[in-house]
């Protein structure tokens, strides 16, 4: 039996299990690896070849890869000055490419559809809808009352507001360079992306959570003094909860709410009623080419 | 915010507890840690031939397949090599190698979320009629039960578990390796046994047997 051992500077009583609950995982052992597996594994890692009639043949992802680190695999031939060379040429390309790019790539857009601008305020004053996109851009909060507001940015992300949200756009660079955030006060978004919508970057950052887009639609809801509901209806996002470091991937299906009180998530099937407002966003047309999912 | 839950190795010393102990790092002292990181031959057969079963044995217990436990850990292998460039010999080795075969399994858990879920699903079923004798080798009724019962358990209490009964893991290293709090990561450990014994209960010994 393998006895866990004691950290130091503990001063808890260490949770053992009791000697049967320990038997019994400890019958819990897996099969032993292929021997040939271990051998070409091992050949592969420490920079050999692999041993004479034991060449790994499975398609596992180990075959295609390095078997040592690029420092004992530079070309003789290469010197420092050659190399510096190579890198200023790649350095100065790169920075040539982009920008070409940036001056050809379209500023972001933001439109409001299917709503009107009377529907919204942007920092607590009514807005004219010929103003509205220029401001929105530039960082002005969002407020709406009873009446959902749609937002498309660029094309490739319809963002609805729920009755009675407060949100600040912050956009993406010209031609989607960058990241977008939009950061929810109160309320609720909903979230759904175009097939173009990659490589673009999209968080919601609401109060206890920060939910990034991998792609996807999803629905992001502040229950004020209890924490931000996440629920995904397609492909997935990442949800960080407030105060954690570790990231809550989520499918589609699946819901996660990040407590105020910055307890672990509590993750759970999404709920008809959520995902439904989410769903109802698909029926969105996109400009032509750009078929919803 | 991480978009993707692709990274394999850990960020140079991040939140790696610093070695001052050999006990942490498979044996390897600081000078077998600098030529490790410089690829020296000789550190990577003996950092393999000691890591490679306790990597295979961790990831064979967290999932069900030995054949994907096996890419899993080819995965591992793969990426622990390319993060030695990376590596920092003041850290300790043994968190910074389950550190990535934890991400490796966490970016396979999110791949097939539903493959997973039918691996939980097996607590609910007689484990018999899941087993294939190629696919993992049981012992008796009672390693069944332990495995039907390991599976119940979320991912990241089965890595507790798994790394700080089977590994020997403190929990300062799982918490590195899990990307969790210490605190966190002895809770996970606690309420993760007590949810083993309540489904292994029928294995404790009765009033008045021996234990």
């Amino acid at each position: 039996m393998n006895h866990p051992p004691s950290d130091e500077h503990e001063p808890r009583p260490e949770p053992h299990p009791e000697p049967w609950l320990a038997d019994a995982l400890d019958e819990l052992r897996p099969a032993a690896p292929r021997a040939e597996l271990r051998a070409s594994l091992r050949a592969r890692f420490v920079g050999g070849d692999a041993p004479a009639g034991q060449e790994h043949t499975e398609p596992s992802a180990a075959s295609p890869r390095a078997p040592r680190s690029p420092r004992t695999q530079r070309p003789a031939s290469v010197g420092p000055t050659a190399r510096w060379r190579a890198i200023a040429l790649a350095t100065l390309a790169a920075a040539i490419a982009a920008f070409v790019f940036l001056r050809s790539a379209p500023p972001p857009r933001v439109e409001l559809v299917a709503s009107e601008a009377s529907d919204v305020t942007l920092d607590g004053a009514p807005v004219a809808l010929d103003e509205l996109e220029e401001r929105l851009l530039a960082g002005a909060t969002v407020r709406n009352a009873a009446n959902a507001v749609r937002l498309r940015l660029d094309d490739v992300a319809l963002v609805e507001l729920a009755p009675h949200t407060e949100l600040t756009l912050r956009p993406w660079g010209p031609g989607g360079d960058g990241e977008a955030r939009l950061e929810l006060r109160r309320g609720g978004v909903r979230v759904v992306t175009a097939p173009t919508f990659a490589p673009r970057r999209l968080t919601v950052a609401a109060p206890h959570a920060e939910v990034a887009v991998v792609g996807t639609e999803f629905g992001v809801d502040v229950v004020e003094g209890s924490g931000t509901c996440v629920c995904c209806t397609h492909g997935r996002v990442a949800v960080r909860a407030l105060g954690r470091e570790s990231v809550e991937q989520l499918a589609a299906g699946e819901m996660a709410f990040c407590f105020s009180s910055r307890a672990e998530p509590m993750r759970g099937p999404v709920k008809d009623d959520h995902s439904a407002a989410v769903i109802a966003l698909r029926r969105f047309e996109w400009p032509a080419a750009k078929a919803p999912r | 915010m991480t978009h993707e839950s692709t990274s394999s190795a850990p960020a140079p010393g991040r939140r790696l507890p610093a070695s001052g102990d050999r006990a942490t790092s498979f044996g390897f002292d600081l000078a077998a840690r600098q030529a490790l990181a410089r690829g020296d031959r000789e550190q990577l057969a003996r950092l393999f031939d000691l890591a490679f079963e306790r990597v295979h044995g961790y990831i064979a217990r967290m999932v069900a397949d030995e054949h994907i436990a096996e890419d899993l850990v080819q995965d591992s292998f793969v990426r622990i090599q390319r993060g030695l460039a990376t590596y920092r010999p003041e850290c300790a080795l043994r968190p910074w190698l389950f550190t990535i075969a934890s991400n490796v399994l966490r970016d396979h858990f999110a791949a097939r979320r539903q493959a997973a879920l039918d691996v939980d699903a097996l607590a609910a079923e007689p484990v018999d009629r899941h087993e294939a004798p190629s696919v993992r080798v049981e012992h008796s009724e009672r390693a069944a039960a332990a495995r039907a019962a390991l599976a119940t358990l979320s991912e990241q209490a089965r890595a507790v578990i798994v790394l700080r009964h089977f590994e020997g893991l403190s929990y300062v290293e799982i918490a590195a390796a899990l990307r969790i709090s210490e605190d966190t990561a002895r809770q996970r450990y606690v309420r993760g046994l007590a949810k083993l014994r309540v489904r292994l209960v029928s294995f404790a010994p009765k009033a008045g047997e021996p234990s």
